[in-house]
């Protein structure tokens, strides 16, 4: 069977395996090592992109064509029209390979794909949003769409406390300074250690919600990071007063197809690709900690 | 040929260990749930030394457990696994000191085609059974019948035998796993950072996993057979072994684990090296 | 209702098939029985209990290429060919244990929200023709697990051995249509009386008895008997690679000139790679989580996810085996294995 992908038809409909192609619109280096870049895509055939809707917290399969395929968490929102935008650190094989391209090339897409954040449940709600290091992207996406002037009324007080080693390694640099002169969002930045130049707060980012959060009453928490900023975390959420049933993470595994059939995801009996990667902290506490 | 005399002196010597507290874990054999197959066992406990079995089954080479066992250990070894345990020695994978080796003439009643080493070559108590013991040093110029056969053959015939045989393979790595020989860390069948080989059971996927795994062990192999005795799919294994067995044989007057103070030919370099791959033997002038 | 049929009409009606549709039969080979295209007019079932590779190998290959694409830079990732595996086929000789085995990957391949269209279009091609157990091999464990080895459940035809004749069941819709038309004819009650006889000693541990010990009963997900499982096991892939239930894959990509394959092959749960981060972080380091991984998937998390067991019985782990990892004796350490059904 030839592909008629050509006359439009949705591929993934039909066969999960399938990738849309995207065209490398932009890519921005995050950082001064220049291993943490953002890739900003368009689809190369208008008709598929009309059938492309997430939600903030969903997340995708990149591919580099002969090279491989990864998950990568979507970091633009559904209310960035015409573009779809990863970032990505430079690991393993798919990422180096990533890093390589530029503006003009063109990569695979098979997704959305997951859960996403609970935005239902978000609804009326005091957000507190606790990010590390290069795990804000998600979160990035669900603040761009709350921030959204048809969305923002639909949530409470935003605080947004998000951490990074040194002030270089926080990402959308330029957006977190747009964001810090709002007056609807509490932002937050923070680094391990202080360094020249820096004003903001000093510390890790369990310390910092515990000085900044004080409130657990119709608030709900959505934290993503690096496992030992979540494990630190966690406990001093629980001590401000969340319940586990408030508080959410985003997981990351290895993973291959996407779509629960592949089997390396899982947690207990959970795929991270179909069940996840979002979980509330108390659907967590019911699975082995096997991540 | 399960010799009772044998397997109680073994027990009795296990259980001392044990009491003694001079190891914490004898690892040997215990029946099995399959006709033919005795099954590795790890014993921490003297009372359950009487489970150990010496018999036909016991043909997996156990010196593979030694390489990930973190306590003080006794091991009971027949010919082929003491040979196993003197390369992971002398190759830096295990210390001699931290084991303590049973050795006992191998129980296989069909014993391995050619072996000439029945009888460990290293351990701490032998438990004689007037077995013959062999001057080890005089088998390096073996020759396998297996590889002079196959010899003859047209480049043609040997070209379709070797396809026919790996293309059987299903890539489940048993006998990588079960060799004692393979313990890389990260092996190239699975390296990702380059990928070295496709992970289809393709024929050129497949012979290039066989090629560089017997490539891998040449020179160090000691022909246990355990590989060939893995595989599910009955790929003859042993084969492309004995060749390079045997050009290592030709090539070094060498044969792998024999003795303690062996030097690995294929590990070391010496200026004079035979080099018959290169143009004119790769003579130094 | 039972149908029979005369062996040598079977076999006349079986070779008459293979005129528009490729006929695989086990086929005896060095190393054992393979299903394999049937060449020949005759079949040679004798010592045949079951094949060394599950008959999940003709629905979800060893491996298979999902797509082609361009890699030239102006025209990379242009789809060349999607594959479709759209050619009729007709499976003899399946035994009831791998039948019902294809059933259990129809939930994983043939979901709700999620369908893998190769496995998909081998499934609606391919019949199924089953040949139930009228004895059973050394280290089949069918009916300690509530299997009935003489069932048609995952078969489109049960054929049973009876004499010079099979006595025939249908497992679905297209099964009975066959069976309706000759030379299938109905049986007589004679026959039927026989057929239930056999059937009479069907599975010793009901299914249902059998999944709840696995689900109820299995040990905390850190009890120190995942310690003593794990210790004698080498990570090989046969249990997984031989195992009918088994569907667990990886995906790579492989590259020549201007085009590239994105190519799915079997994974396993026994290789440390299989669950490897990039970042190096292992979620299942050791054997004892990857042993914990393969027994708990089979009898705990499948079970929890699609109500049935993602086990058959068939016993190909436990005969292959290189170190005689025998799950039988590990589901017994671990509580689930009712005592008094004996190894």
């Amino acid at each position: 069977m030839t592909c008629s992908c050509e006359s439009g038809h949705n591929h993934n409909q039909v066969n999960p395996y399938v990738p849309y192609r995207m065209k490398i619109k932009d890519v921005i280096i995050e950082n001064p090592e220049k291993d943490l870049k953002t890739f900003i895509l368009n689809f190369l055939n208008p008709e598929e992109e009309k059938s492309f809707t997430y939600i903030p917290g969903q997340f995708a399969e990149v591919s580099v064509f002969g090279v491989g395929e990864a998950p990568f968490g979507i970091a633009s929102s559904p209310t960035e029209k015409g573009v779809v935008s990863f970032t990505v650190k430079k690991l393993g094989q798919v990422t180096s390979s990533l890093h390589m391209l530029e503006k003009g090339d063109v990569i695979g897409l098979r997704g959305p794909l997951g859960n996403s954040w609970p935005i239902e449940k978000l609804v009326n709600k005091n957000l507190v949003i606790i990010s590390g290091g290069f795990a804000f992207t998600t979160l990035r996406s669900f603040l761009y769409y709350a921030l959204d002037p048809e969305n923002r009324k639909l949530f409470k007080n935003i605080t947004v406390v998000y951490g990074a080693r040194n002030p270089d390694q926080l990402l959308y640099k330029a957006e977190l300074s747009e964001w810090s002169k709002r007056d609807d969002l509490d932002l937050k930045l923070t680094i391990d250690r202080g360094v020249e130049g820096w004003n903001g707060i000093v510390g890790f980012v369990p310390a910092v919600t515990e000085q900044v959060v004080k409130e657990a009453s119709n608030t709900v928490a959505l934290v993503c990071g690096p496992p030992v900023m979540i494990k630190f975390t966690i406990p001093v959420l629980k001590k401000i007063g969340f319940t586990p049933d408030d508080i959410y993470t985003s997981l990351e595994m290895k993973m291959k197809c996407g779509i629960g059939m592949c089997g390396r995801c899982n947690i207990g009996s959970k795929f991270v690709c179909k069940d996840g990667p979002v979980f509330s902290l108390k659907e967590l506490e019911e699975l082995p900690a096997e991540y | 040929m399960t010799d009772t005399n044998t397997l109680s002196k073994i027990q009795e010597k296990a259980r001392r260990l044990l009491e003694d507290g001079k190891v914490e874990v004898v690892i040997g054999f215990a029946a099995g749930t399959v006709p033919g197959k005795s099954t590795p066992s790890f014993i921490s406990a003297k009372e359950d030394c009487e489970s150990l079995v010496w018999d036909n089954g016991c043909s997996l080479n156990l010196a593979k457990y030694v390489l990930k066992e973190k306590r003080k250990a006794a091991i009971i070894v027949k010919g082929c696994d003491s040979r196993s345990l003197v390369n992971l020695i002398t190759e830096n994978q295990i210390k001699r000191e931290n084991l303590y080796i049973i050795g006992a003439a191998c129980p296989l009643s069909a014993s391995c085609a050619g072996c000439q080493v029945k009888v460990p070559v290293i351990y701490d108590e032998l438990i004689e059974d007037g077995s013959e013991i062999r001057e080890v040093s005089t088998i390096a110029e073996r020759r396998y019948d297996d590889v002079l056969e196959f010899e003859k053959l047209s480049a043609e015939e040997r070209k379709a035998y070797v396809y026919g045989e790996v293309s059987k393979c299903i890539r489940c790595y048993a006998c990588r796993n079960v060799c004692p020989a393979c313990y890389c860390k990260e092996c190239f069948a699975e390296k990702s950072l380059p990928q070295w080989i496709g992970k289809t059971t393709d024929i050129g996927d497949n012979l290039i996993f066989h090629l560089i795994r017997a490539l891998h062990v040449a020179g160090r192999c000691v022909d246990c057979g355990s590989c060939q005795r893995a595989c599910p799919m009955g790929v003859n294994l042993r084969l492309l072994n004995h060749k390079l067995l045997m050009e290592v044989g030709s090539l070094y007057q060498f044969e792998a684990g024999l003795k303690e103070d062996q030097i690995l030919p294929l590990n070391t370099y010496q200026y004079d090296d035979p080099q018959p791959f290169l143009a004119k033997g790769g003579g130094h002038e | 209702m039972i149908y029979q049929i005369r062996k040598d009409d079977f076999l006349s009606w079986l070779k008459k098939q293979r005129e528009g549709k490729k006929v695989l039969v086990p086929t005896r080979k060095e190393e054992g029985y393979l299903f394999l295209p049937w060449v020949g007019d005759e079949l040679d079932l004798r010592e045949y209990t079951n094949t060394l590779k599950p008959v999940k190998d003709v629905f979800f290959p060893q491996w298979e290429t999902l797509i082609r694409y361009r890699v030239e830079k102006e025209k990379s990732g242009e789809i060349v060919e999607e594959t479709s595996r759209t050619e009729p086929l007709i499976l003899f000789g399946v035994r009831p244990c791998d039948a019902k085995s294809i059933k259990l990957l129809d939930n994983v391949f043939d979901g709700e929200k999620y369908k893998d269209p190769y496995y998909c279009q081998r499934r609606k091609n391919t019949l199924i023709i089953s040949l139930g157990c009228r004895e059973l091999g050394p280290t089949c464990f069918c009916q300690n697990i509530g299997i009935n080895p003489l069932s048609s459940e995952g078969s489109d035809i049960l054929l049973v051995e009876f004499e010079d004749r099979y006595l025939a069941q249908s497992g679905s819709d297209t099964g009975l249509e066959i069976l309706e038309q000759a030379p299938f004819t109905p049986a007589e009650s004679k026959e039927q009386k026989i057929f239930d006889e056999l059937n009479g000693n069907p599975a010793r541990l009901n299914e249902a008895e059998f999944r709840s010990l696995a689900l109820n009963n299995m040990p905390d997900f850190n009890d120190s008997v995942w310690e003593k499982l794990y210790q004698k096991c080498l990570n090989c892939g046969i249990c997984t690679y031989l195992c009918p239930t088994c569907h667990c894959f990886d995906i790579s990509e492989m590259t020549l000139d201007s085009e590239g394959k994105r190519v799915r092959s079997w994974d396993s749960c026994m290789y440390s790679s299989f669950t490897l981060h990039g970042s190096g972080h292992n979620p299942r380091p050791t054997g004892k989580e990857r042993i914990r991984q393969r027994i708990m998937h089979k009898f705990n998390y499948f079970p929890q996810n699609y109500g049935v067991i993602a086990c058959v019985g068939c016993g190909r782990c436990v005969a292959e085996c290189p170190v005689n990892f025998d799950v039988r004796e590990a589901l017994k350490l671990l509580g689930v294995w009712k005592d008094d059904l004996q190894l």
